[in-house]
């Protein structure tokens, strides 16, 4: 067995002796064994992603989006027993995100780090990540990857009164065999919640009263801080049927994997 | 050494894999010049699986190449200039809501810029069917080596639905199915004697895929 290691490895006219083969051996088995405990000691994942802009027909309203210190430092860190430390600085993307929505959105925006008065917009959006939560393939016993967010937007008028809040679940998931670690198919599963996020935002901004009532002008009232519930329907369904069940599913599991397992969100 | 190399490229020759492929033509094709086309794989909620990216990503590379290569775009830009109307929450799950989101006049306008002349859409996976045999290795100062044999077989199946974005029809389906099993035999070194059971679906769903475009059934 060790001649033959001997001789794949040993260079023509050079003589290798048992002592340097064993050497040889031990540093590849250090190697192999530090591949193995790095492969094994979670991922630290930072979404610096470029997203796309909606295509959507803009609404006739300058937007303010205030995108606040804490959103902006968003970081979620979670220590999965035997599976490590998986940290995702998912607070980065938000300035990107929000940008290319105000592009997609609205026929004009302005980016803020504060809510305050201001005259030359129309309204103005808080949005705030409430929740996030991670599975990996080896709690679920599934090939995936998963992410689950939950957004709350709160719309303001101009003078920094509430109007409403609407909560929105994001899930986004990727399939370990599509890439190589923990680290990459994290950030796919990440990068895609948040797209899910931005494509729920868009298509159910129009149909969102909350967000209706703010487009069109309505000045809000310190009371109004309950986030909207869509109304239940004569069938018992909502007026949002697809949207609002997979919003339901996606809230529900948020829910049912936060009380599973421990997290820090910072 | 060169015994051992050839050893190992007769025998990934040696792995064989059986590949079907099956065609459903429902209305005539073709390609005009400017024409392209997009492969997209089904990931829609809430269904768990997806096809795979590099299966995807392969189909779309063999049909851009070869003799009668065609224009396509791939799916992550398609996906982006297309945001949000294809992401997995909200894409088209049959061709009966193709002609309402191509009421879009926004998103319409963006697939004619695009020239997007047909979406495929592939559906499927490969999967292990079954595996035997065990292997060992072991790594000390004094040496290292394994011994055992390992057998698995993978079975790909994959299906190409074709829709049309002109009137929002399918104009066809097409399937690929392969098999194959593994071996890897180790005395010392491991062999890995490997059937590509999801290259050779791919190649294959290419190949019927740039033929079913191109030839217009004739």
């Amino acid at each position: 067995m060790l001649k033959t290691a001997m001789w794949t490895q040993a260079p023509k006219n050079k003589k290798v002796t048992f002592r340097s083969a064993g050497a040889k051996l031990k540093s590849y088995a250090t190697l192999a064994w530090t591949v193995f405990a790095v492969g094994c000691s979670g991922a630290q994942v930072s979404l610096d992603s470029q997203f796309p802009t909606p295509l959507l027909e803009p609404l006739p309203v300058h937007a303010g989006i205030v995108l606040t210190k804490d959103l902006l430092a968003y970081n979620h860190n979670e220590e999965i027993k035997g599976s490590g430390n998986f940290d995702i600085n998912i607070g980065v993307a938000q300035r990107n995100m929000f940008s290319r929505l105000g592009e997609g959105l609205f026929s004009q925006y302005t980016l803020s780090e504060q809510l305050t008065y201001n005259e030359n917009v129309d309204a103005t959006l808080l949005p705030e990540i409430t929740k996030m939560q991670i599975s990996l393939p080896s709690q679920t016993r599934s090939e995936y990857f998963e992410v689950w967010m939950r957004y709350e937007f709160h719309f303001y008028d101009n003078e920094a009164n509430l109007i409403g809040s609407w909560v929105l679940p994001a899930y986004g998931k990727a399939n370990q065999n599509d890439y190589r670690g923990n680290g990459p198919a994290l950030k796919a599963a990440a990068l895609s919640a948040c797209r899910d996020a931005m494509a729920f935002f868009s298509l159910n901004f129009q149909s969102n009263s909350v967000a209706q009532r703010w487009a069109a002008g309505e000045k809000g009232t310190p009371a109004a801080t309950e986030p909207e519930l869509a109304p239940i329907q004569e069938d018992g369904s909502t007026n949002e049927s697809e949207t609002t069940n997979a919003e339901e599913n996606a809230a529900e599991e948020i829910d049912s994997a936060a009380s599973s397992s421990t997290q820090q969100s910072s | 050494m060169k015994f051992i190399l050839t050893l190992c490229i007769t025998c990934f020759l040696c792995a064989c894999v059986n590949t079907t492929v099956q065609e459903v033509r429902e209305r005539e094709t073709g390609i005009q010049a400017g024409d392209s086309v997009v492969v997209i794989g089904r990931n829609n909620r809430p269904s768990h699986e997806e096809t795979e990216i590099d299966f995807v990503d392969c189909v779309a590379k063999d049909l851009a190449s070869g003799g009668n290569a065609l224009a396509v775009v791939s799916e992550q830009d398609f996906k982006d200039q297309t945001f949000p109307w294809f992401e997995p929450r909200t894409a088209p799950v049959n061709i009966k809501e193709l002609p309402k989101l191509l009421e879009q006049r926004l998103l319409a306008d963006r697939l004619n810029e695009l020239g997007i002349k047909y979406l495929i859409w592939l559906d499927g996976k490969t999967q292990r069917t079954s595996s035997a045999g065990s292997l060992a290795c072991s790594v000390s100062p004094a040496g290292g080596g394994c011994f055992g044999f390992l057998t698995w077989e993978n079975d790909a199946s994959y299906e190409a639905t074709i829709w049309d974005t002109d009137d929002g029809k399918t104009v066809g389906r097409i399937s690929s199915d392969a098999d194959g099993t593994s071996y890897m035999p180790a005395i010392v070194l491991p062999i890995p004697i490997i059937a590509r059971v999801q290259n050779n679906a791919c190649a294959s769903m290419a190949k019927q895929l740039e033929e079913f475009l191109v030839n217009n059934g004739v």
